[in-house]
């Protein structure tokens, strides 16, 4: 049984290296990448089940590289995180393409749950059995 | 309002947004780290001799951290308050914001604060108005009944509409000695005059309601 791979993009390293032990633990296959620029490299190199991406980063910002990844695969699921400091972003990131998204600090089972609606939506849903 | 004094308010409010976003970073990263110590622990086949107590300990980080993000929350919320001077606003929504950040001063008097749930037909009253002066206005009113309220008091506000107004009534629904004068005092509060220019500059007016005793604020609901 193959783990969904799942692509974080967050430039808050500590934030993102631990949110992916966390997933490794729940049987997924979490890839790390600390700023928008190697996210989208990464998304153009290999194949993800579904990207999760923060919308504030510093350079490219969370709602580009939404942008640029559903101007290369539109089939991709992205759930975007958000804090509090532009309401509008959420929303915003939907328009764009985005599956979901969801405000930071969020509990992790919401995030498995979105990643499963994301993962079945985009048929590697049944690949999976260990969450 | 001036067009400067705009300005130097909207520049409080970006910062304060800015700064809330990376305090919600903070807790988004003590809310992993405590998750991540609970899947450990959980995980952890020799059942250590703190078990117990690591996992009350995580339970209540959790907890903190859920009343930090409320409170972040709350503050970005009146933080983006200047971003648009005057605008449409839910009365209901808003001076439930203003009530909630206006618990702690409340509680150092122990003071209980609550906006009266609306009658069913009024709970979308909206107004166009300045809203950093209609929280400003709200929040001066409490302060004048909390520089007179007693520990145990308890201040309720009701909102209605009626016509092109609508009227935010602060009432105290504590008891007062026989004798006592509280609209007096009220009308002898430091922050009175403060409460009557920001009514008057909403294009509204502020008066005492004798009987509850309350404060009474009635504004527009569209600009003059």
């Amino acid at each position: 049984m193959t783990a969904w791979k799942v692509l974080l993009i967050d430039d808050e390293e500590e934030f993102v290296t631990t949110l992916a032990e966390r997933l490794q633990i729940r049987g997924l296959n979490p890839i790390a990448a600390t700023d928008g620029e190697t996210g989208l490299n990464l998304t153009m190199k290999e194949s993800f089940d579904a990207i999760i991406l923060d919308v504030m980063m510093p350079g490219l910002g969370g709602l580009e590289v939404l942008e640029r990844i559903k101007a290369f695969n539109s089939n991709i699921p992205v759930i975007m995180l958000t804090g509090h400091g532009r309401p509008e972003d959420g929303p915003r990131g939907l328009q764009l393409g985005a599956f979901a998204y969801l405000i930071k600090p969020f509990d992790i089972d919401e995030l498995i749950q979105k990643i499963r609606e994301a993962a079945t939506r985009s048929g590697s849903g049944n690949r999976h059995d260990a969450i | 309002m001036t067009q400067f004094r705009q300005t130097e308010i909207a520049f409080f409010g970006r910062i304060t947004a800015g700064v809330t976003h990376e305090l919600k970073n903070v807790l988004a990263i003590v809310n992993e780290s405590s998750g991540l110590m609970q899947d450990l622990m959980t995980l952890s086949k020799e059942a250590p001799a703190y078990h117990d107590r690591f996992l009350k300990a995580l339970t209540s980080i959790k907890g903190q951290v859920q009343r930090g993000q409320n409170l972040i929350a709350r503050l970005n919320q009146f933080a983006h308050a200047p971003d648009i001077a005057v605008r449409s606003i839910d009365l209901f929504e808003t001076a439930g914001l203003v009530i909630a950040l206006s618990q702690r001063f409340a509680a150092l008097k122990k003071v209980t604060l609550k906006v009266v749930p609306p009658p069913p037909s009024e709970q979308r009253a909206q107004a166009t108005l300045n809203l950093v002066q209609f929280q400003m206005a709200l929040f001066t009113a409490i302060e004048c009944w909390l520089s007179l309220a007693a520990p145990g008091n308890e201040l309720n506000l009701h909102i209605s509409r009626k016509e092109n107004t609508c009227a935010l009534l602060l009432v105290n629904e504590g008891y007062f000695p026989a004798g006592s004068d509280p609209a007096g005092n009220l009308a002898a509060a430091e922050k009175w005059p403060l409460l009557q220019n920001i009514s008057a500059s909403l294009g509204g007016s502020v008066e005492i309601d004798v009987p509850k005793p309350g404060i009474l604020l009635v504004l527009p609901i569209t600009p003059k």
